[in-house]
């Protein structure tokens, strides 16, 4: 033979050996599918027998995802944890843009977690976490559940509503709603009162009287801006103070005569993006406002050129101030400053100003689906959840570590970090915060600690007087978050919403900067009319009687 | 004799000039920028104007950044991987494209379309996951250096860089009784600096810049790369200044005053640049040659 025919031949075996060595890997069945926590366990030397009695708890492997702070995989509070509930934890996470991608990526490989947020990614909800169904929530995890239920009773709605959010296809409950209570209180406006003083004028209750301050401002301090917009990150953030005056949020759905409307197509909305409008021109706003980041406005106000800022919580203006508050960030910057709270101003008498809330219940926690078949494990990381949410010394270990070498409680009542358990880094290396963010509110404990009585008695003055909450259940974010779908199952969003959205906000901009006339809003609306704005308004209505009506 | 310039050669170099001078500047200037603000204090940064020069070099925004704890295990993971995986990239490269670069290689068209073919399509990222997963690479540094090791674009680049050598070489050589491998270590190799230069500079770069296969293969905090901390530091200072609220991020009060997200963002790009701009220098004389050479065909 040849010496070149033998090179043909050779080359022929090998490329058919390639083929079929290649074909073999793709036809293997996958032994190792993560999905079976006691493979895992059998590779770490770990027993694997999992006993039936609830009595006997076996060593047995944790995967939790967190996110955000991806800690140190031997932490002091893991180390603790393992300990106490004979667990031998692995931590998995991911920052939070790249939570959807690592958990589809898992659910994918048959690698779930055994605890993960679940976080509205719909894969992930539908097929990736276990149901259990209410009677095992009750039973395993009760003080979740009575907490649940009393957080939604205290925003009027249905407990089984909210329960009804949280289950699979069969209507079994698969998740627990993770919340966030601080998010549902109405938000205030700090300004600056030793400029108001200087000014000589009072904290604005209405538009007009805000007017009054900015002329005023402007004539004493021509080259600064007294309020500012992060119209480059936040768009539906911007100018809040004055938009939310006219009752409707142009952002969101609202509610207005017992109906689910689009606000950005209001009349309302209308009169006052035009105010912005005249603003922009008089120079009471920048007119770099559109390129403007949240950082930037945030900075406008601590070194001290905006007089009033848009913030989330009533907070204390007089010292010691609330530490990284609004009002503590621009003291230090401007150690004269003196300040004050106010309401959102008043545009027309009689109408309440809108409040912006977020949905109070803001993601979901799980259990991974391989869990089902594993139903003692399952109970375990059930109570376990419970445990960190409701046991004092458990709660305040995994957000503060342990008491009086990590954290204490100050002479005013408030929970305060000690040296060595301060810094970001110093946290992550014990392991503190990350465990309580797959616990509703971050455990029960940790929140009465975390204000002091002072902050409390202010906050309740203020939420049930001039920032009542009354007001925030105009604006619907459960349906602002869900999905639209019409009644051939189209997902509107796809269809039409995500258009209109850019549509709304490219005119918004344009109206405000002064681009396009205020006219610019008709069209608007039209194009709504036109594109599909009946369907989406059907689907929104049919959305809130889902989500609020029993 | 010293031929002279004519009056439109003159204006025509005095015009090169003032354009080429505008065109480094347009590209040297925003890099300028971002360096005068990572140094300014931060009333400066914060201005929404040109950063030509601070009058006051503030540098806290760098101690915040390597304040952050895992900085240098991120350094150091980060150099070990753009070695290790830039030294494999190399070999493996080099040995592909070697045998493919001889017209004399049975099925040459179709192991080079084989190659070609995975240029345009791929397995996507749940294959690739559950590959590495099963290899039980997961949390290993060779999830980060073996997946991308070889890439059909390497190696179709120095290939026809190979096929651009003269053979007469290689015939001289064999006829003294080298066989392939001398041949390919000590006759091909010493004269493909230019295409090694070159295509190890893509790959150290592409190792330096990675995070996303850090994020996907890397499970615990064991393995960290740069990109991956500096991104985390930039979003982390971000949400402190907008009044989010983490409880993670406890800031001590004087860090408040003394940077901005602004400043830290200038920090950072200019930690993440100027390790690869040092290298570059050191490497120009051969890229300059071997991204030339590498397009002959042979």
């Amino acid at each position: 033979m040849g010496k070149k025919k033998f090179r043909l031949l050779a080359s022929a075996v090998i490329t058919v050996f390639l083929f079929t060595a290649v074909l073999a890997g793709c036809g293997a069945n996958d032994q190792t599918a993560g999905s079976d926590t006691s493979v895992q366990s059998n590779s770490s030397g770990a027993q694997t027998t999992v006993q039936t009695s609830a009595q006997t708890a076996e060593k047995i492997k944790l995967k939790y995802f967190g996110v955000r702070n991806i800690p140190d995989q031997e932490g002091l509070v893991t180390q603790m944890l393992e300990e106490k509930f004979n667990f031998d934890i692995e931590i998995m996470g991911a920052p939070d843009d790249q939570v959807k991608t690592k958990l589809n990526l898992l659910l994918a490989s048959g690698d779930m977690p055994d605890i993960l947020p679940v976080w509205n990614i719909e894969n992930v909800r539908k097929s990736g976490v276990a149901s259990f169904g209410e009677d095992k929530l009750k039973e395993y995890m009760p003080g979740i559940y009575s907490y649940i239920n009393s957080v939604s009773t205290n925003i009027g709605r249905d407990t089984s509503v909210v329960w009804n959010t949280c289950t699979d296809e069969k209507g079994v409950i698969n998740q627990i709603p993770q919340t966030w209570e601080t998010g549902m209180n109405p938000r205030p406006v700090i300004w600056r009162k030793d400029m108001l003083d200087v000014l000589g004028k009072q904290v604005p209750t209405t538009i007009q009287e805000m007017a009054d301050v900015f002329k005023a401002y402007k004539e004493k301090w021509p080259d600064k801006y007294p309020i500012a917009g992060g119209g480059k990150d936040c768009l539906w953030q911007c100018f809040s103070e004055v938009l939310y005056s006219c009752g409707v949020d142009n952002f969101s759905w609202n509610i207005i005569n017992n109906k689910i409307v689009n606000g950005a197509i209001q009349p309302e909305v209308k009169e006052v993006i035009g105010i912005l409008r005249d603003w922009v021109k008089a120079g009471y706003i920048s007119p770099t406002w559109i390129t403007m980041t949240d950082a930037e406005k945030v900075n406008e106000w601590n070194n001290g050129n905006s007089i009033c800022i848009n913030w989330m919580n009533v907070t204390f203006t007089e010292p010691p101030y609330e530490v990284n508050s609004a009002v503590d960030n621009c003291a230090k910057l401007n150690p004269n400053a003196t300040f004050a709270l106010g309401a959102t101003p008043v545009l027309h008498e009689g109408v309440k100003p809108y409040s912006f809330g977020w949905n109070t219940f803001t993601g979901t926690i799980g259990f991974g689906k391989h869990l089902e078949n594993e139903p003692e494990k399952l109970k375990r990381f059930m109570e376990f959840t419970d445990a960190l949410y409701s046991d004092p010394e458990l709660n305040m270990l995994i957000n503060g570590g342990v008491q009086d070498q990590h954290w204490k409680v100050n002479a005013d009542g408030m929970f305060e970090r000690m040296p060595g358990a301060s810094t970001d880094d110093e946290l992550k290396v014990l392991n503190i915060g990350y465990y309580n963010q797959n616990v509703p509110a971050n455990g029960e404990y940790y929140k009465s600690i975390l204000m002091s009585k002072r902050l409390s008695d202010l906050r309740n003055e203020w939420y049930t007087g001039k920032l009542s909450k009354d007001n925030i259940k105009w604006g619907f974010d459960p349906v602002n978050w869900g999905t639209l779908t019409n009644s051939n199952g189209e997902d509107l969003y796809k269809l039409y919403k995500t258009a209109f959205d850019k549509k709304r906000d490219e005119v918004f901009a344009s109206i405000v900067s002064g681009e396009k006339p205020l006219d610019e809003f008709d069209n608007l609306v039209k194009y709504y009319n036109e594109n599909g704005g009946a369907d989406m308004d059907e689907a929104a209505n049919r959305l809130y009687l889902k989500l609020y009506v029993k | 004799m010293i031929k002279k310039r004519s009056a439109g050669e003159r204006i025509f170099d005095f015009g090169n000039i003032i354009f080429m001078g505008l065109f480094c500047i347009s590209i040297i200037f925003p890099f300028w920028q971002q360096m005068i603000m990572s140094i300014s204090t931060p009333e400066e940064a914060m201005k929404n104007s040109l950063h030509l020069y601070t009058t006051n070099i503030n540098l806290k925004s760098y101690l915040r950044i390597f304040q952050t704890g895992q900085i240098a295990k991120a350094y150091f993971w980060t150099i070990l991987r753009s070695i290790i995986g830039t030294f494999i990239t190399l070999i493996t490269s080099l040995m592909l494209a070697y045998p493919l670069s001889k017209k004399y290689l049975p099925l040459r068209n179709f192991w080079t379309g084989l190659l070609v073919f995975t240029m345009f399509f791929g397995g996507g990222l749940i294959p690739s996951y559950l590959l590495i997963r099963n290899l039980q690479m997961i949390d290993t540094i060779w999830a980060l250096v073996l997946p991308g090791a070889l890439g059909a674009f390497n190696v179709i680049i120095i290939r026809n860089f190979f096929m651009s050598l003269p053979v007469s070489m290689e015939e001289s050589a064999r006829i003294d009784g080298a066989g392939e491998f001398r041949i390919l270590l000590q006759i091909i190799m010493p004269l493909s600096l230019p295409v090694m230069a070159t295509v190890g500079l893509w790959s150290i770069v592409g190792h330096w810049n990675s995070w996303f296969d850090a994020i996907i293969y890397i499970t615990s905090n064991k393995i960290t790369v740069i990109q991956l901390v500096l991104r985390k530091v930039l979003l982390e200072n971000q949400m402190g200044f907008s009044g989010i609220n983490s409880l993670m991020l406890d800031m001590q009060d004087e860090q408040a005053r003394e940077f901005t997200p602004e400043s830290v963002k200038a920090a950072i790009l200019m930690i993440s640049t100027l390790p690869i701009l040092c290298i570059y220098p050191f490497l120009q004389k051969y890229f300059v040659k071997g991204i030339m050479i590498g397009s002959l065909k042979g």
